[in-house]
């Protein structure tokens, strides 16, 4: 609060000062505030930031809290969006505008030295049981399978468990991450264990050295070519939300995250944007 | 109530000291309510899953918010074993490495290592979680072993600083007593200087237990956080603290005000902690 406080307080110190004399004539500054997922929230802070660089009366603040914080802050009127990488529920989307900017993959992953290179979808369910105890049941890899699971109101575990027909307590976790990264450097430590995690995320930690792979699930290799065409079997849609009609600013911030500059941010943080998708 | 208490001091005294002591008086008894000003807003957020259907999940040994079971058991459970196991370890260890310090070790190598204490325990957890996280998660995995040694490395500087000080105020004659009836080193340790300052080191291990109790940051990234009894020292465990810090920003509905719970329950086990060691250390003085 007291960021935002002084966020404003400096916009309009900057107004006047630019303006001067001539400050009543000045466009009055809007803040607007975006809350929800955090895996849609760079997403929206990037394009923010290219907004508020060309149009200085409007102040964007991106809070993260999980999907559901988004939908029920843009439910009862908390912000002005809201951000989810979840399917909204009926009861939920009740009277919103649900509108899909971005697609997100949810690879597996293995460490690099599990020789092991695709799943399918009863095998991964059996891993993650532990019905299968051994990486030797599904691969030419030995050893104890190691499960990392999501923490509990992660939108990435519902989606995960929505998939595979599994319900939480039937997974065997030997750990259990909050964020992305910590399930990477989690399963970069150990030759056994599987995780999953965003495909972006895995993607750019393989780019910078760090010895996990993706597996192919059902004969599908994961990338952002696989789940941008949709062959790559678990696909989440990233939406942003909006309680009711909209209104200028709603549109202003829209406008830019389907625009060309809102579909590059979109792509260089490794999600596929709505227009390149079928 | 206190506040007639106050008024009634204040009247002895003159009148320029009175508003001094009214201030102050204002000051202790706002030190005084933040515990129960604390405890009560937890209770009072966190009574929404204290009805009929959520109560008995409490007590369960499963947590699985998505079906709205609450089970502190393991929570509570993955609190004391990490806290107990810290504990367990950095006591020996910094009671050792104190004794050295001051008994055996030339001053120069003394004055080495009181500063480093002194550096150590002013470091932020997280430095020590790292060092679980690069060095020791990836032989053990994430473990109460891990979690436990992390603490362990988190309290030792706190509890070894305070042992330093206990025996730094042995009165000079007792050891010099001790000195003239012939006693040997370890006689006047261990009879001596161990003897004295007993209710001092029970203090100082209940400071460490408190701390090790709270820490949340350093916990998470190395004890692997899964909501189960651990039927081993490698076994991943959850602390309560972990899991306000993996989904109190995520949780709605019920899940958040079982947090309010989970946290109201960290403040009771070092509130108990706490007062257990004051008590304990007294109860040496008197007797």
């Amino acid at each position: 609060m007291c960021l935002v406080l002084f966020r404003s307080l400096l916009a309009s110190h900057i107004a006047l000062s630019v303006c001067g004399c001539t400050s009543d004539s000045s466009p009055e500054t809007t803040r607007y505030l975006v809350t929800g997922s955090s895996t849609v929230a760079p997403i929206v802070q990037e394009v923010s930031e290219q907004i508020e660089a060309t149009d200085p009366t409007f102040r964007i603040d991106v809070q993260t809290g999980g999907s559901t914080r988004g939908i029920v802050d843009t439910s009862t009127g908390r912000n002005d969006a809201g951000m989810s990488s979840r399917t909204l529920k009926p009861d939920e989307a009740e009277g919103l505008t649900v509108i899909t900017i971005a697609y997100d993959g949810i690879a597996l992953i293995a460490h690099a030295d599990n020789p092991t290179e695709q799943l399918t979808a009863a095998q991964v369910r059996g891993l993650f049981t532990k019905e299968i105890r051994d990486w030797n049941a599904v691969g030419p890899h030995r050893g104890k399978v190691v499960v990392v699971n999501k923490a509990e109101g992660r939108a990435t575990l519902e989606v995960f468990l929505e998939h595979f027909g599994l319900e939480n307590r039937r997974i065997k976790a030997d750990a259990v991450i909050g964020d992305n990264a910590q399930g990477v450097r989690l399963v970069s430590s150990d030759r056994n264990a599987i995780g999953y995690v965003s495909i972006g995320e895995a993607l750019h930690a393989i780019s910078r050295g760090v010895s996990i792979r993706l597996l192919s699930l059902d004969g599908v290799t994961p990338s952002l070519e696989s789940v941008g065409d949709g062959s790559y079997p678990i696909r989440r849609s990233l939406y942003v939300l909006f309680s009711k009609e909209l209104d200028e600013r709603d549109r202003q911030l829209l406008d830019h995250l389907q625009g060309p500059e809102g579909r590059e941010v979109i792509s260089s943080l490794r999600f596929i944007p709505v227009a390149n998708a079928p | 109530m206190a506040t007639p208490t106050i008024e009634y001091v204040a009247e002895e005294r003159t009148g320029e000291s009175r508003i001094g002591w009214i201030a102050l008086g204002a000051l202790g008894v706002l030190a005084i309510a933040m515990i129960p000003g604390v405890l009560i807003y937890l209770l009072v957020t966190g009574s929404g899953v204290l009805d009929r259907t959520h109560l008995p999940t409490l007590f369960s040994t499963e947590w699985y918010p998505g079906e709205e079971i609450f089970g502190l058991v393991p929570l509570v459970l993955g609190t004391l074993t990490t806290s107990a196991l810290g504990l367990l370890i950095a006591v020996p260890v910094g009671l050792g490495s104190v004794i050295f310090f001051r008994f055996y070790s030339p001053a120069s190598i003394t004055r080495l290592g009181e500063s480093t204490l002194g550096v150590l325990s002013g470091l932020p957890s997280v430095i020590f979680g790292l060092f679980g996280t690069v060095w020791m998660v990836p032989i053990f995995g994430p473990s109460l072993l891990v979690a436990g040694v992390v603490l362990a490395m988190m309290i030792l500087p706190t509890f070894a600083m305070l042992t330093l000080a206990a025996f730094r105020q042995i009165p000079k004659g007792t050891m010099e007593s001790g000195a003239a009836l012939g006693l040997r080193r370890e006689q006047m340790i261990g009879r001596l200087a161990l003897v004295v300052t007993r209710p001092r080191l029970i203090a100082a291990a209940g400071v460490s237990l408190t701390r090790a109790l709270g820490e949340a940051l350093a916990v998470e990234m190395v004890c692997g956080n899964v909501a189960a009894i651990p039927d081993g020292i490698t076994a991943p465990v959850r602390t309560l603290t972990t899991t306000l810090v993996q989904e109190f920003e995520y949780a709605t509905g019920a899940h958040r005000e079982a947090l309010h719970l989970v946290a109201l329950a960290v403040v009771l086990l070092a509130a108990i902690g706490a007062t257990l060691a004051v008590r304990m250390a007294s109860k040496q003085v008197s007797s």
